[in-house]
């Protein structure tokens, strides 16, 4: 599992992972805060979407805008 | 879209945060057969030969019975004086206070080692829940070493964020090898995962979009690929 966190992850930087780094894992763009918490946490049983965050967190009311 | 990989590990992975939760965490982790904990860093001292990680490998030897599980840095990192960081615990003062707290605990001989280095906090708050975690793991330990007779040395190398600390022993309560790297994609022999994905085998790697950006402008390739994650 190779976990992105600072901003999202861009559409071309998820095909440079999987084409060049590694075909078959879980690349998963997330964000966070030390003190906050993860917002967008990584779910290895959920697909990966290019350019997405991958999963909200639970528990937690998050919403972009 | 991408399908989710077809192998994970079948694991709970406990999020803690260090001061509330750290001693269930720790009892937890005392129960795992982990693989290793590997920690790369970019610090080192100003001083030639220095190195933070080497100082580390070499305190613990002296100051453990049972030497290090793993320890891996990386030799091409940037030169950074970590001393002119504020409010933060030099590595030698941190050593100097485990170390007194081991001798006042080593009536308990049937306990679970859990060795903490804490290398330098940028905020005095993050340095103070690390301080208390680390009085959690050996209230944690005193109390239940009759359950526990085995003893099992750790390093943990934290880092300057509590999100490492999370990080940190939620993969290692899930027995992933965890990497924490600090340091230039491009140096040296070609990039970080052609170096450290093979050798060590890690499950889990945290970075940020700017390093896998700057990997992919620098056109770095992995140099060995395979079709199986790394947990297969």
């Amino acid at each position: 599992m190779i976990l992105s966190t600072g901003s999202p992850l861009a559409p071309e930087s998820f095909d440079y992972v999987y084409d060049a780094v590694m075909d078959a894992v879980c690349l998963s763009s997330i964000s966070g805060h030390r003190h906050h918490g993860r917002l967008a946490t990584p779910i290895p049983s959920c697909p990966v979407y290019r350019g997405e965050l991958q999963c909200r967190s639970l528990g937690i009311a998050v919403r972009s805008f | 879209m991408r399908p989710s990989p077809p192998c994970r590990r079948a694991s709970s992975v406990v999020l803690a945060r260090p001061i509330s939760a750290s001693t269930g965490v720790v009892e937890r982790f005392a129960r795992s057969s982990r693989r290793c904990c590997s920690a790369a860093d970019g610090y080192r001292l100003p001083r030639p030969g220095a190195r933070t990680l080497e100082r580390v490998a070499k305190s613990s030897s002296a100051c453990c019975r049972d030497p290090l599980r793993k320890a891996w840095w990386s030799s091409w990192t940037r030169n950074v004086d970590v001393y002119d960081v504020p409010k933060a615990v030099r590595l030698d003062e941190w050593l100097r206070r485990y170390t007194a707290a081991t001798s006042r605990s080593r009536s308990c001989r049937s306990t679970t080692r859990v060795h903490l280095f804490h290398l330098r906090h940028p905020a005095s708050r993050s340095a103070s829940c690390t301080a208390r975690a680390a009085r959690c793991c050996r209230t944690s330990r005193c109390t239940s070493c009759s359950r526990r007779p085995a003893r099992r040395p750790l390093l943990l190398f934290l880092h300057h964020q509590l999100g490492v600390w999370n990080l940190l022993f939620a993969g290692l309560c899930a027995e992933a090898s965890v990497m924490l790297y600090d340091g230039c994609p491009s140096r040296a022999t070609g990039g970080f995962f052609s170096i450290a994905a093979d050798q060590e085998r890690f499950t889990h790697f945290g970075t940020s979009a700017k390093y896998l950006d700057a990997m992919a402008k620098r056109g770095l390739r992995r140099a060995t690929r395979t079709s199986s994650p790394p947990c297969a």
